[in-house]
């Protein structure tokens, strides 16, 4: 398997606080959507920031592309990593949209002529050419954040992480960054992870971690994770609204799958029984 | 929501917006030079006119000039005072002690007065009509030379021009902060100087700290996108001397050469 | 029952003497009833928080007058009086653990009762009732605010308001950026009060929260109040749910999948209990 990043024996610790990573180990698939999810405190957005090496481990190897992660493949690393943060406010370096997408071109000395090609480019792709010339205090969470993903692939990374990107932004905001995502995956062949706690965008992935108090407490296909709706909760996460309906049908002797189903499987199943009623 | 004009750039095509900002920048303090070359009513009529046909120019609602003077009211009005009562003249119509009122003192106030509403009235131009990431690339235009003596240029505009695109983000903070102090049963602004002073800490020590989880979060994803030192890098944004700069500095000669003339 | 707050054709224009004057709430007439658990909801930018900021003397209407338990504000009060309107009135903002200041947990939550005149004893009597109502543990009473985690703050915060006791607590999106077992807590908290008496109004965009606890429900748009009904009714019509570009509560949102493929429902379901019992009860069209 092709793995784009790999994590042995990590371990790690804030100052004065309890161990955090003891010997973790994990690997990404190139080309993979992964989320990784736990409540807060448990350890995700740390370990983003380890391997894009703004943390530094205490012991172990993270390997990004086939580059380990020190001092001097720091820009490699930054190259192949583009990350979305949590506040929308603050990403924003540039004064205005335009001169944000540009400031990673500008930060690689890219030259004028390429920059502003790049830049129209990459606004169009999210959907934020005809803001060029906005400033931040005139857009939505929503629409800094499509900034902030259009200055990202301005400088074309292979990986994506979503750092809890979506948890400041309202509805219609967060359903257009993921779309937007989901979308951009497919045309320039990233690998996504997607740090999170909202289940809704854990259920777009392939493969879903669970950390708790940083252990890896599961890796596993969605269907089997979202499935167990007690150990979610025991974890300080929610279920997915159907396995949810699903236990609460089964609760009234409804015969229910044994796996998880998503909301067109779980509607048609409801509908099959109805009909032989 | 807030009334603090600066750094609230106001769109707009007009002559003046699209000036460059160096250029701009190199007037504005131009005409506040010239401004202390003024010494009568006529020179500071003239200037009044410039003023006036320089506001037109921009194409901004007159509105936006004057919520940029009144949060500087107060302190015009004191100096306006200051320097009326404290103008000494042969035949005062009012004295008392050292204070005292006669018709030069008040002609004296007047030209104070009229030296600050012009000097913010230029400045309020300036920061209209200008984007601050062009006011940060202007003071970086004009102040490259000294790069050949180390002097930090690039780093100094790039923080300027962070400075400046957060001071919407921290005033629509201090608001929030405020409504919440209040609902909380703080009275700002109000009992004595000692309580004024207390009401104050609830609002600074959020504020701060506030301001200082930005400034973290801020440097983690400038690191993130690559962010090496200001010095190595290229410049998305270039402003070049245009046609319509140098038409605004012969203006700008013109009008000196008018003041020269006509000063006592 | 009485009415905890009035609005009589109130408008608010914001920057009223500026070119950048915004009509920010338009001729807005309404009543909310005191022990009810009131949402709001709209979209970003529709005059939600513009509403809520006016029952808390926050904002002045600019015409119209604000009646809150029996006091009116009207755009001629003086702002002298505000003080001791806001009293009984809570306002929970969002993000609210940026306005937490004081050296010690305690400290920061006896300042709101210390302001409205409690003695020492009894503002610290009231904060560590509240602090207990927010679950959080004594062994962090004396720590500084800052060095607690995220959710925690959050409490320490909303303590902070209900250690004033209000009658009406307002709530502008009281979750946002929780992970889902802080969002539980925090909206089993409003409940609780709720229950005790106090009079909720919950800004949100999370329409689950509106069908699991309010009892009442105001819809802006573009400041205006379009829809003031129960919740039942408000999404009782899909369509102009998202006409309004709002969302259906996921109960009702899956039911209407189900009507779509001819599954039969008497009433719309709004929560998770009522969409089960719908289909284990089970009909079809003919």
């Amino acid at each position: 398997m092709d793995n784009i990043i790999r994590v042995d024996n990590l371990t790690f610790e804030y100052p004065e606080q309890e161990q955090l990573f003891k010997k973790l180990s994990l690997s990404i698939e190139r080309g993979s959507w992964t989320a990784i999810i736990g409540q807060n405190g448990s350890g995700k957005s740390t370990l983003a920031r380890l391997i894009d090496g703004l943390l530094e481990a205490e012991s172990g190897t993270i390997t990004v592309d086939g580059k380990v992660v020190n001092e001097d493949n720091l820009d490699f690393v930054r190259e192949s990593i583009g990350m979305v943060f949590q506040n929308p406010e603050d990403q924003f370096v540039g004064a205005t949209v335009e001169d944000d997408v540009a400031f990673g071109l500008e930060n690689r000395q890219v030259s004028r002529p390429s920059m502003i090609e790049t830049v129209q480019k990459r606004l169009k792709d999210v959907g934020m050419w005809d803001y060029r010339e906005s400033v931040p205090a005139n857009l939505s969470g929503g629409q800094k954040q499509r900034v902030a993903i259009a200055g990202i692939l301005a400088v074309n990374p292979k990986i994506l992480i979503l750092d809890e990107a979506t948890s400041m932004l309202d509805p219609k905001g967060r359903q257009d960054v993921l779309k937007l995502v989901a979308e951009l995956k497919e045309k320039n062949n990233l690998t996504v992870i997607s740090i999170t706690h909202d289940i809704d965008e854990a259920a777009l992935a392939s493969r879903v971690l669970v950390l708790n108090r940083g252990k890896l407490l599961v890796d596993d296909i969605p269907s089997n994770v979202f499935n167990d709706e007690e150990k979610l909760v025991e974890l300080g996460l929610d279920a997915p609204f159907t396995t949810r309906l699903a236990n609460r049908l089964s609760e009234r002797n409804v015969s229910m799958p044994d796996k998880y189903s998503n909301k067109e499987e779980l509607v048609q199943w409801i509908m099959q029984l109805n009909s032989k009623r | 929501m807030n009334n603090f004009i600066f750094g609230r750039y106001i769109p707009g095509e007009s002559l003046i917006h699209k000036m460059s900002p160096q250029a701009k920048l190199l007037l504005c303090f131009a005409f506040v030079i010239i401004i202390f070359f003024a010494n009568n009513w006529l020179t500071y009529g003239v200037l009044a006119l410039s003023m006036i046909m320089i506001v037109l120019l921009t194409g901004i609602s007159i509105l936006f000039f004057i919520k940029g003077i009144r949060p500087l009211i107060w302190l015009i009005i004191f100096t306006v005072v200051i320097q009326i009562l404290f103008t000494e003249s042969s035949n005062p119509w009012w004295q008392w002690g050292p204070l005292s009122i006669s018709a030069h003192s008040l002609i004296t106030g007047g030209y104070i007065f009229m030296r600050f509403l012009l000097i913010i009235m230029i400045s309020t131009v300036l920061t209209l009509t200008t984007t601050p990431l062009g006011i940060a690339d202007g003071v970086q235009t004009l102040l490259k030379p000294l790069k050949k003596l180390r002097f930090p240029v690039d780093t100094l505009a790039l923080m300027l021009s962070i400075a400046l695109r957060f001071v919407p983000t921290l005033m629509d903070e201090m608001e929030s902060i405020m409504n919440a102090q209040r609902s909380r049963g703080v009275d700002f602004g109000s009992g004595s100087i000692k309580q004024r002073i207390q009401s104050a800490i609830p609002l600074l020590v959020p504020l701060f700290s506030g301001a200082i989880t930005h400034a973290e979060n801020l440097s983690t994803a400038m690191d993130a996108r690559g962010f090496v030192d200001s010095e190595h890098r290229t410049k998305y944004r270039v402003y070049g001397w245009k046609k319509i700069d140098a038409l605004a500095v012969l203006a700008f000669v013109a009008i000196f050469a008018i003041v020269l003339l006509i000063r006592n | 029952m009485d009415n905890a707050v009035e609005f009589k054709e109130v408008s608010h224009v914001y920057q009223a003497d500026s070119p950048m004057a915004a009509d920010a709430l338009s001729n807005v007439s309404l009543s909310i009833k005191a022990g009810s658990f009131t949402a709001v909801i709209g979209h970003t930018g529709s005059g939600k928080s513009t509403l809520v900021q006016h029952i808390n003397a926050l904002l002045k209407p600019t015409a119209g007058e604000v009646k809150v338990l029996g006091k009116a504000i009207t755009p001629d009060t003086s702002n002298k009086n505000l003080k001791s309107f806001r009293k009984h009135i809570g306002m929970v903002f969002q993000f609210p653990e940026k306005q937490l200041f004081e050296e010690t947990v305690l400290k920061d939550v006896m300042f709101g009762p210390k302001n409205y005149g409690e003695s020492e004893q009894n503002a610290e009597l009231l904060a560590k009732e509240a602090l207990n109502m927010v679950n959080l543990p004594a062994a962090n009473f004396n720590k500084s605010p800052f060095d607690l985690s995220g959710g925690q703050m959050r409490r320490v915060a909303i303590a902070g308001v209900l250690a004033m006791k209000p009658e009406i607590l307002i709530m502008d999106e009281p979750t946002a950026g929780l992970d889902p077992r802080g969002h539980h807590e925090i909206m089993n908290l409003a409940k609780r009060l709720n229950a005790e008496g106090v009079t909720i109004i919950l800004v949100t965009h999370q329409m689950n929260d509106v069908t699991n606890y309010a009892d009442d429900v105001l819809v802006m748009e573009q400041g205006k109040l379009i829809k003031h009904d129960g919740p039942r009714k408000v999404f009782s019509d899909p369509t102009w749910v998202v006409d309004h570009q709002l969302n259906l509560p996921d109960s009702a949102s899956f039911a209407l999948e189900l009507a779509s493929q001819g599954f039969n429902f008497n009433e719309l379901p709004m929560t998770i209990d009522e969409l089960a019992d719908s289909i284990a009860g089970g009909s079809m069209n003919e």
